[in-house]
């Protein structure tokens, strides 16, 4: 072995835009392939972090229960809302966030967890990130049981239009896709930007309706705030549940971001997908 | 028809630990602090011009010193590592033997852990159910079987590992270093059993530092030196030199 000073190989950095674009599809879809690996994978990571306790998956209900019940009453105490309208709102708007949250923290640190698969055989990087998808939309749809329940125990009623929020979680669900991939590769090669991301997203959780409404923002900050697209895809999601108006321009923002982030992230997956090996 | 093709195949490692992985440097450094000798990445070059044929009915040994690269090379035949120069193209199924482990939980049952693994391997689940009994019946594991894998002594863990990996015909065989398990009495069983899938396998490439393995199954040895191929040839040819090579 010889350790030498060279400059970055860089064999298909010339590659055009489009087959980049090709070889980040394909990525996408070998892992899509691997649907069994994705789900043990992203199965196991469940049980094991329950395993050998009493309640062992229950413990996602019971704890989101707690924390959407907690919160929710103390922020109608502190806006001085009636618990009736303010917790519901809460209680979705927390689980939604707690998926957000989720996916990005766990996606930065699943590829260096899962080096071992990585090591001994190939496998494509979406494999990882389609379990760590996978886990969290589980863990999303238990607890998003306890707000509804919370919402038909205080009597508030569902319209159809609440449907929408199935168009909503869809288009959460292609943006996770990209974000994940982009945030996974950029923290497994600069191992720095976990920790930033980990601060970046305590702010975040401040700057975003999830326990607090726009309404009670001044026009001019709910335009700014229009622009927070964490505040686009919980609304997305939070908002036709509970019959409270989307605007056409937040579900715009919702399918440009998730869309055109797809389509401009490929590129990206298809030039970093077989270097990705090299950081680890 | 199965082979792998390695064209003028080299490897670098870029080591990122201390310096361009860390943001901090890549900030200071644009703040102008001084940074002299960072701003060149290092690499380790594991492997250079590694041209190599490998088709049907090929039995290839790897051998060389610590570090001559064979963990790479072998990484590199699997399609772990993609070249960071050169060319490799193959045709057939490569299953690696590095890790017989992979896919299994602690914390799930014998039975369990047969599905999983089996799944890893690229198994359907249906698959994977049907060759269960089969696996479980040579493990000799019974009843334990239906116990969480975190209770078993670490031999039976084995067992079990290898009574799955090597359930399955692989079209390219990987191996770093001969798999085995067990004790006395079931190192035997094992040994045949391995001996019989190494015979069926199209291709087999196997790093080894035993000789006497190497020689009774392998028709052609690449005999690799600071992660360049010094030579290939038969066991007769390479193995003297390189034992000859080692001594002076």
């Amino acid at each position: 072995m010889q350790t030498t000073l060279a400059a970055a190989p860089a064999p298909i950095a010339s590659l055009p835009l489009i087959r980049l674009a090709i070889a980040g599809w394909r990525d996408l879809a070998d892992g899509a392939a691997q649907w069994r690996l994705c789900y043990l994978m992203g199965s196991g990571d469940i049980r094991r972090r329950y395993a050998r306790s009493r309640l062992g998956q229950l413990w996602i209900m019971v704890s989101s229960t707690i924390m959407v019940a907690s919160m929710g009453l103390v922020w109608s105490y502190l806006w001085k809302q009636p618990i009736r309208e303010l917790l519901p709102y809460v209680a979705i708007g927390m689980v939604t966030w707690q998926l957000l949250l989720a996916v990005i923290t766990e996606a930065a640190v699943a590829i260096p967890a899962n080096s071992k698969y990585f090591h001994n055989q190939y496998i494509s990087a979406s494999t990882i990130i389609y379990a760590v998808l996978y886990r969290n939309g589980i863990t999303f749809l238990l607890n998003l049981l306890i707000p509804l329940l919370i919402c038909l125990t205080l009597g508030v009623g569902f319209t159809p239009y609440a449907a929408l929020s199935i168009v909503g979680l869809t288009l959460v669900a292609i943006a996770s896709v990209w974000v994940a991939f982009v945030i996974a590769f950029l923290c497994t090669r600069f191992r720095d930007i976990v920790q930033i991301i980990a601060s970046f997203l305590q702010i975040i959780f401040f700057l975003t309706p999830v326990v607090w409404k726009p309404e009670i923002l001044s026009v001019h900050a709910q335009s700014v705030m229009q622009w927070n697209p964490f505040a686009v895809f919980i609304s997305i999601v939070r908002d036709p549940l509970l019959g409270r108006p989307v605007s056409a321009m937040t579900w715009a923002e919702a399918f440009v971001l998730s869309f055109g982030g797809l389509v401009l992230a490929l590129p990206f997956i298809g030039r970093f997908r077989r270097r990705l090996i090299y950081w680890l | 028809m199965a082979n792998i093709t390695l064209n003028n195949v080299a490897v670098e490692f870029p080591i990122h630990n201390a310096n361009s992985r860390s943001l901090q440097l890549r900030v200071l450094g644009a703040l102008g602090g001084k940074l002299a000798g960072h701003d060149r990445a290092v690499f380790v070059r594991a492997l250079a011009g590694i041209n190599l044929d490998i088709g049907d009915g090929d039995r290839v040994g790897i051998i060389g010193h610590n570090g001559a690269g064979k963990t790479t090379l072998l990484r590199v035949l699997a399609g772990v590592y993609e070249p960071t120069l050169g060319i490799i193209s193959s045709n057939g199924r490569r299953s690696s033997f590095t890790d017989i482990t992979l896919g299994m939980d602690p914390e799930a049952t014998g039975y369990d852990n047969i599905i999983f693994r089996c799944i890893f391997m690229g198994l359907s689940f249906e698959e994977a159910h049907k060759l269960s009994p089969s696996i479980a019946k040579f493990s000799e594991l019974g009843d334990f079987l239906n116990l969480p894998v975190r209770t078993y002594s670490s031999g039976m863990f084995l067992r079990l590992a290898f009574a799955i990996s090597t359930s399955i015909e692989p079209e390219i065989m990987i191996m770093d270093e001969m798999i085995g398990a067990g004790d006395a009495s079931f190192i035997e069983k094992a040994r045949a059993r391995l001996n019989d899938l190494l015979q069926r396998a199209k291709i087999l490439v196997l790093a080894t530092h035993d000789g006497k393995i190497m020689k009774s199954l392998c028709n052609k040895i690449v005999w690799l030196h600071h992660g360049e191929v010094r030579q290939i040839g038969t066991f007769d040819q390479v193995y003297p030199n390189y034992l000859a090579a080692g001594k002076a």
